[in-house]
C-alpha cells in the first residue's frame, strides 16, 4: 500500500513538473515588444475546462497547433480541437456551417470572404484590442476594419513577383546585373532563357504564365500603366486600352517572341519541374518551392516597370489575416477566444512564425526589419517595395477567376478577340459584383494621384 | 372443411402488433422522404424565386428574376447543349460497348470471371482518382497520349486545353470508366436467355450474327431500357469529372448544367439562381424521361395490337 501511495505521489510530482516545464517553455516562446498587452499569469474562464473547435487550412495546421499548445500550457483548462482542411474545402464547409448556426468557435479566415461571412462573425472585443494600440503595433489595421469593427487583423503582406531558376540563369550567361528593369528587357531575358528542340518546340520556357499566373500578371502590368482594377466608383472593373495593351504584350510573348507556350504545364508545376526558367506568381510560391522542389535554387524580383522609370505601382498587395470568431459563441467562449487571440497578436514570435509560414512580410512593425525577413530574397524584396504596392481591399475572388477564364482560356487557348473578351469579362464581373458590397480601396493608396480613375 | 374459411379470415386480419409495425414503417418512410427529399426539393423550388445567399443570410423574393437572368444568358444554352451531347454520347457509347463486350465474354468457354472483373474494375474505382490519371494522360507537353500518337506521326494535340476537344476527352474517359456497368447488366441478362433458343436457331441454320440480332437483342430489351434510362438520368447530372479535369473550361467550353449550377451556388454565392438552373434541368430530364417511356409503351402497345 505504501509503495502504491509512493508511486502515485511520484507520478503526481512528475505530472506537475511537466506542466510547469510546459508553462515555462510557453512563457519563453512569448515575446512582446509592442503596445498591445497580454498578461501571462492571469486565469481564464475561472479555471473551468473549455474546449474550443478551431478550423484551419492544412498549411497552417502545424503553426496553429504549436501556438494552441503553448496557450494550453499557460492555461491547462483550455483545450483546442483543431480540424484541418484544404483551402477550398475549408471555406466551402464554413460557408455551409456558419449560416446554419454550427461550425467552429474560431477559424482561419481569408479577407476575400469577409463580405460573405460578416453576418456570421463576432468582432474582436475592442476592450481587449484597443485600436490605438494596434495601430501603434501593426500596419493594415484600418484596412482590417468593417464598419469600425475588427473581424481579423492582417498579419502578413503578400504580393507577387518573378521567380527565376538561378542555375538556368547562370547557364544562359546571365548575372545579377541582368535583372530586367523594363518590360522589353524582361522579354529579352526570357528569350535568352528559352530552349528549343530540333523541331523548334519549346523544351524550357523562358517565361511561363500558364493557368494560374496570367490573371494576376495583367493586374500588375496595368498598374504599371496607371490603370487601377476598379473605376472611380470603386466597383466597376476597368477594361480600357491600357488593359488591352497588357494582354497584347503577354500574348505576344508567346506568339511572337516564343518564350512560352500554352501547351506547357501550369506555371508553378512547370517551374518546379525545370521546364520553365521564369514564372510570375504570388510570394507564397517561395515556401511552396522549398517544400515541393527543394533542389531548385530560385531568385526573385519585382516585375519591372514599362520603361525603367518608377511605376505608379509595381503590383497588388494582399494580407493574410488572423482567425475570425463565430457569431454563435457564448459569452464565456467569446472571452476565452479574445484572450487567446490577444495572446497571439501580442506575441512577436507567433506573428513571425505565421508570416514565414504564409511567406509574406509581417505586418507587425517591429518585425518588418527582422533579419530573417530582410535576409530572405522574396520577403526582403517585397518589404523594400511595400510603399509601391497597392492594396485594393478584400475584393471577391470572382474578379481574377473571371479574368483568367476570359484572357487565358478564351484569348490564349481559344483565340478570342481581346476586345470581345474584355466586354464579356466586364459584363460577367459586374453581374457577380451584385452579390457583394465591396468597394475598392485603391483610391486610398498613398500614390493614388498617379493612377487614372475613370 | 370448416377450418379453411377460418384460416382465410385469420390471414386477412392483421394482429395489433403487425398493424403497429406497418404503421411505424410507413410513417418512418414518409417522414424520411419528407425530410430528405420533399422538403429540400420544395425549399429549393421556393428558393429559385428568391435572391438567396445563405452565407449572407439573404432571402428576399424576386419573382421570376432568377429564371429571367439564366434564360437570358448564353451560358445556359451552352451548358444544356453540352449536357445533352455528353449524355447522348456517353449513354450510347456505354450501352453499345457494354453489349458488345458482354456478348464477347459470354461466348467464352473459359475466363469469363476474369474478363468480367477486368472490365468492371474501372466502375468501382473512384471517379476522382480516374479523372486525375486521365488528366495527366491528356497533358499536351508531357502526357503519354501525345507521346504515343507522335509515334504514329499524329501531331501534338491539346486535348483538355482545346475547347473543341475538351468535352470529348472527358466523354472518352467516362465511357471507358462506365462501360463495365452496362457489361455486367447485359451479362446477367444473357445468362437468363434459355440455351434451347440458340440450339433451335442453329438447327434452322441461323448464323451467330442472326441469332444475336433476332434472339439476344430482343430478349435483352428490358436490360437495354434499364441501362438507357439510368444512364440518361445519371449523365444529365455529370459533375465530378468536369470539375476535376477541365473546371468547365477552357473558358466555358465544357460547362454542363450541374457544373454551371455549382458555380452559381458555391462560386458566386447565388443559391436562388442555382436553384432555378436545377429546376430547368429537372424539367428537361422529366420531358426526356416521359418521352422515353411513351416511346417504349407505344411500341409495346403496337406489338400487342
Amino acid at each position: 500500500m505504501k509503495k502504491l501511495v509512493a508511486c502515485l505521489l511520484v507520478l503526481l510530482m512528475l505530472t506537475g513538473m511537466v506542466t510547469i516545464a510546459g508553462a515555462e517553455s510557453a512563457r519563453e516562446g512569448y515575446v512582446n515588444t509592442g503596445k498591445l498587452q497580454y498578461d501571462l499569469n492571469h486565469e481564464v474562464n475561472n479555471g473551468e475546462d473549455m474546449t474550443l473547435e478551431f478550423w484551419v487550412q492544412v498549411e497552417l495546421a502545424e503553426t496553429y497547433q504549436k501556438w494552441c499548445d503553448a496557450y494550453t500550457a499557460l492555461h491547462p483548462n483550455i483545450k483546442f480541437n483543431i480540424t484541418q482542411g484544404s483551402n477550398e474545402d475549408h471555406f466551402k464547409k464554413l460557408g455551409m456551417a456558419l449560416p446554419a448556426g454550427s461550425g467552429p468557435h474560431l477559424f482561419h479566415m481569408h479577407n476575400s470572404f469577409i463580405d460573405q461571412f460578416m453576418v456570421n462573425l463576432k468582432p474582436y472585443d475592442p476592450a481587449v484590442f484597443p485600436l490605438d494600440d494596434l495601430r501603434e503595433d501593426y500596419i493594415f489595421v484600418d484596412e482590417s476594419l468593417y464598419g469600425g469593427n475588427m473581424y481579423y487583423q492582417g498579419l502578413a503582406v503578400m504580393s507577387c513577383g518573378v521567380f527565376y531558376n538561378k542555375q538556368m540563369w547562370a547557364d544562359a550567361g546571365l548575372t545579377e546585373n541582368d535583372i530586367p528593369k523594363t518590360w522589353d528587357e524582361l522579354a529579352e531575358v526570357a528569350q535568352k532563357l528559352t530552349q528549343y528542340d530540333e523541331n523548334g518546340n519549346i523544351t524550357v520556357a523562358g517565361f511561363n504564365y500558364n493557368e494560374m499566373s496570367m490573371e494576376y500578371l495583367i493586374t500588375a502590368l496595368h498598374y504599371h500603366l496607371g490603370v487601377p482594377m476598379f473605376g472611380a466608383d470603386g466597383r466597376t472593373p476597368v477594361f480600357n486600352d491600357g488593359f488591352k495593351k497588357c494582354v497584347e504584350w503577354l500574348r505576344d510573348l508567346y506568339t511572337e517572341k516564343k518564350v512560352g507556350s500554352v501547351e506547357l504545364p501550369m506555371s508553378i508545376l512547370s517551374f518546379s519541374q525545370g521546364t520553365s526558367a521564369m514564372t510570375y506568381i504570388g510570394t507564397w510560391f517561395g515556401n511552396w518551392m522549398k517544400v515541393n522542389a527543394p533542389d531548385i535554387e530560385y531568385g526573385f524580383f519585382i516585375l519591372p516597370s514599362v520603361d525603367g522609370n518608377p511605376a505608379p505601382a509595381y503590383d497588388r498587395s494582399n494580407i493574410e489575416v488572423s482567425p475570425s470568431i463565430n457569431a454563435n459563441v457564448t459569452d464565456a467562449e467569446y472571452a476565452v477566444i479574445n484572450d487567446f487571440l490577444c495572446y497571439l497578436l501580442s506575441n512577436d514570435n507567433f506573428v513571425l512564425d505565421f508570416a514565414l509560414k504564409q511567406y509574406g512580410t509581417p505586418t507587425k512593425k517591429c518585425l518588418i526589419d527582422n533579419p530573417d525577413v530582410q535576409a530572405d530574397e522574396v520577403l526582403g524584396t517585397t518589404a523594400r517595395y511595400m510603399d509601391r504596392l497597392i492594396y485594393p481591399g478584400a475584393y471577391p475572388d470572382v474578379y481574377h477567376s473571371t479574368i483568367k477564364k476570359y484572357f487565358y482560356d478564351e484569348v490564349m487557348l481559344n483565340g478570342m478577340d481581346i476586345q470581345e473578351a474584355m466586354d464579356a469579362c466586364k459584363e460577367e464581373i459586374m453581374d457577380a459584383m451584385e452579390t457583394t458590397e465591396f468597394v475598392s480601396e485603391e483610391n486610398k493608396y498613398p500614390h493614388a494621384d498617379e493612377l487614372v480613375f475613370e | 372443411m370448416h377450418q379453411q374459411p377460418v384460416v382465410r379470415g385469420k390471414s386477412r386480419r392483421l394482429s395489433q402488433s403487425q398493424r403497429v409495425m406497418i404503421g411505424i414503417t410507413v410513417v418512418a418512410l414518409i417522414v424520411y422522404y419528407a425530410v430528405f427529399f420533399v422538403f429540400p426539393i420544395g425549399y429549393a423550388f421556393v428558393g429559385s424565386f428568391f435572391n438567396w445567399m445563405p452565407t449572407k443570410r439573404v432571402f428576399t423574393p424576386i419573382g421570376l428574376e432568377n429564371y429571367r437572368k439564366i434564360l437570358g444568358q448564353s451560358t445556359l444554352g451552352l451548358a444544356m447543349r453540352n449536357t445533352l451531347v455528353f449524355t447522348a454520347v456517353v449513354t450510347l457509347g456505354r450501352t453499345v460497348l457494354g453489349l458488345l463486350i458482354a456478348a464477347l465474354i459470354h461466348g467464352l468457354n473459359h475466363g469469363k470471371s476474369l474478363f468480367r472483373t477486368i472490365y468492371f474494375i474501372p466502375v468501382v474505382t473512384s471517379t476522382v482518382a480516374v479523372s486525375m490519371v486521365w488528366k495527366w494522360m491528356y497533358e499536351p507537353s508531357n502526357g503519354p497520349l501525345n507521346y504515343y500518337l507522335g509515334l504514329f506521326g499524329v501531331p501534338s494535340q491539346r486535348f483538355l486545353k482545346d475547347s473543341a476537344q475538351a468535352l470529348w476527352c472527358v466523354m472518352a474517359m467516362t465511357v471507358w470508366k462506365e462501360t463495365g456497368y452496362a457489361m455486367v447488366m447485359y451479362m446477367a441478362g444473357m445468362t437468363g436467355i434459355p440455351g434451347t433458343l440458340y440450339e433451335a436457331a442453329e438447327i434452322d441454320g441461323c448464323t451467330r450474327l442472326k441469332a444475336f440480332r433476332y434472339i439476344t437483342l430482343p430478349l435483352l430489351k428490358t436490360t437495354t431500357e434499364f441501362v438507357l434510362l439510368t444512364s440518361f438520368v445519371s449523365y444529365c447530372q455529370t459533375f465530378t469529372q468536369i470539375d476535376l479535369m477541365t473546371g468547365g473550361g477552357p473558358g466555358k467550353a465544357s460547362y454542363t448544367m450541374v457544373y454551371y449550377l455549382y458555380q452559381e451556388a458555391f462560386g458566386n454565392n447565388r443559391f436562388g439562381r442555382a436553384s432555378a438552373i436545377a429546376f430547368v434541368l429537372f424539367a428537361v430530364i422529366l420531358v426526356f424521361s416521359v418521352l422515353q417511356l411513351r416511346i417504349t409503351r407505344g411500341k409495346e402497345a403496337e406489338k400487342h395490337a
